[in-house]
């Protein structure tokens, strides 16, 4: 499982999802966790934080960057293209996972979910990082 | 209430959020089968979970149903339906929303509602919706019902299932027979004798009933394709996936999406209103009178009245008039619905000026969602206030300019107002609801709606015995 101190950015539009994921990380055990309200402040903040981001929850669909073109943005850039990445979305479509998997992401959720499937989630990219 | 029904309810669990007071009313038949919370919104409340029950002195309730209104902030329904749906993943969810320019009934389920509603159009769809759920977390024990054609029960026939009548009074839904019983003379006499213009039958058992309505529609007519009941209910649901299901919370429409409404619209008028057994044509008038005004029932009877009057009359185009028959009170949706929800018969001055405003938002509407129609069904729809004695609005037209096909919208329109069943009165015989037609078209004292020989024309189709 990661680091209870590893940095996690949580992305989502929507300020009370945001603080339920949150919250849901923070029962986790996990302690450093920072937002951002849309694909282009998590943008800013991925660059501009002194402590490296360890993970990033992200939203799907979003206004001015979604979490799909963050993800893309993330793996194109050589300082950050090995950040584990989890994709949360309001469904699994097939067509839509796929385009994820291309992009490469470690894996993704689909709302709702609780704290134990984010943990199965969390543990399967570390698993797969370590 | 049963005693198997009692214990059953008593254990689920209602929360409402943020309803108003009309809201909550229309659901007043619901909550006597729940234990009921009704909070304010407030999403950080919502989305901690910490709700507490009023009944058993602060602790904690969890609910199995909720029923949740909008945000009176700019949080959008959106984010309240991911917000509840994380926080009770297993509860049975529904949205009811007053402004359509929040209302987007595709999004609002992918978010995360069992279904949401739009409210007043679809407070009887709320209402069935909620029983629906309660009879599947009681397991059946509290019952959802669905009306179904009294012309489609056979005289000296099996029944395929139970059929029960509701009691208007005091809302309830009364079993009458079992299923396996043979359905006499006597019954229908019985039924007739107290005005019953209606029966019900379990959603569980439709399958079954349609099977049995459609093998007695064969009977007469082996080309039939379905019964009176079940095209009745494949109506009522396409209308209400079309109709309601076509804003999308003031997002822009596509052109082709317009088009597919349209094209699925006039599908729908083909396969449930214009392919009937000839045979049926009486019946299906007959068997709409005096029944209880429900979602979409006003658009869908005006499109069948009218189709039907066509046919029969040999005047206007059956298809344009039903397809205009659907759309033409769809304005309403921006009427203010103190308007709306009183009856227009107790509508003052004001309340005249505003209601009158939704033939011109019916064709916004229609504009703004690329509902693109031939000219005489648009005409039609934008006519259907227009009467025979100029004293019509939004223009206030000679009856050498109305449409044949708005005539007969118009003559529909009034003929399910005047032949629905009111509450608190008693209900009427067949040939009282066309007397009320006939004074209410030809001897009101005020307008000339129609031409009086097509009022004549359609209650010579059922003659005075």
């Amino acid at each position: 499982m990661f680091d209870p101190k590893t940095r996690v950015l949580v992305v989502d539009d929507m300020t009370t999802m945001r603080k339920l994921v949150m919250k849901i990380c923070t029962d986790l055990g996990l302690t450093d966790i920072t937002e951002a309200a849309d694909g282009e402040k998590a943008w800013a903040l991925i660059n501009t934080e002194i402590k490296p981001i360890g993970l990033v929850i992200s939203d799907w669909n979003m206004p001015h960057l979604t979490g799909l073109d963050l993800l893309k943005r993330v793996r194109a850039d050589a300082r950050h293209k090995a950040m584990p990445f989890l994709l949360v979305t309001a469904e699994a479509e097939a067509a839509q996972v796929s385009e994820a998997v291309k992009a490469g992401v470690d894996n993704y959720i689909v709302k709702p979910f609780n704290a134990q499937t984010l943990t199965e989630k969390l543990e399967a990219i570390h698993k797969k990082r370590s | 209430m049963a005693r198997a029904e009692k214990i059953a309810t008593s254990s689920i669990s209602l929360l409402t959020v943020g309803l108003d007071p009309d809201e909550l009313n229309s659901l007043s038949h619901v909550f006597e089968y729940c234990r009921v919370e009704h909070i304010d919104m407030d999403l950080n409340k919502l989305a901690s979970g910490a709700i507490e029950s009023a009944a058993s002195g602060g602790g904690k309730f969890t609910p199995d149903l909720l029923i949740c209104g909008e945000s009176k902030t700019a949080v959008s329904l959106d984010e309240i339906a991911q917000t509840i749906r994380m926080t009770f993943p297993n509860a049975q969810m529904f949205c009811v929303c007053r402004n359509r320019r929040n209302y987007n009934r595709k999004a609002l389920v992918k978010n995360g509602f069992n279904d949401a509603y739009l409210f007043p159009m679809e407070a009887g769809a709320l209402r069935r919706g909620v029983f629906i759920a309660l009879n599947k977390l009681t397991n059946g024990i509290v019952k959802a019902y669905r009306p179904v054609r009294m012309a489609d029960i056979r005289v000296g026939a099996e029944l395929p299932c139970k059929i029960a009548i509701y009691l208007p009074v005091n809302h309830k839904y009364v079993h009458f027979l079992n299923e396996e019983v043979i359905f006499t003379g006597a019954h229908l006499e019985k039924l007739r004798s107290h005005r019953i213009s209606s029966v019900y039958v379990q959603v569980e058992d439709l399958p079954a009933f349609y099977d049995y309505a459609t093998a007695g529609t064969k009977q007469v007519d082996p080309a039939a394709k379905m019964s009176m009941t079940e095209r009745r209910h494949r109506l009522e649901d396409e209308t209400r996936r079309l109709l309601g299901g076509m804003f999308q919370a003031g997002g822009a429409i596509s052109i082709e999406e317009g088009q597919k409404t349209v094209e699925d619209l006039q599908s729908a008028v083909q396969r449930y209103i214009l392919d009937f057994p000839p045979h049926e044509l009486r019946f299906q008038i007959l068997s709409m009178m005096g029944e209880m005004e429900d979602s979409y029932s006003h658009v869908i009877n005006t499109a069948i009245y009218g189709a039907l009057f066509s046919i029969a009359l040999e005047v206007g185009t059956p298809a344009d008039i039903a397809l205009a028959g659907l759309l033409h009170d769809i304005g309403l949706v921006d009427v203010p619905e103190q308007v709306v929800l009183k009856p227009v018969a107790h509508h003052n001055e004001e309340d005249a000026v505003l209601y009158q405003k939704h033939v011109d938002a019916t064709v916004a509407v229609m504009k703004e969602h690329k509902l693109t129609v031939m000219g005489p069904v648009m005409k039609a729809v934008y006519q259907h206030h227009e009467y025979f004695d100029t004293s019509g609005y939004p223009a206030a037209m000679v009856k050498a300019g109305i449409s044949k096909d708005a005539q007969i919208v118009t003559l529909a329109d009034h003929f399910d107002y005047l032949t629905r069943f009111v509450q608190g009165q008693a209900a009427m015989t067949p040939e009282e609801h066309f007397e009320k037609f006939r004074l209410g078209m030809l001897e009101n004292g005020r307008n000339v709606m129609v031409d009086p020989e097509l009022v004549k024309k359609v209650l010579g189709l059922f003659p005075k015995q």
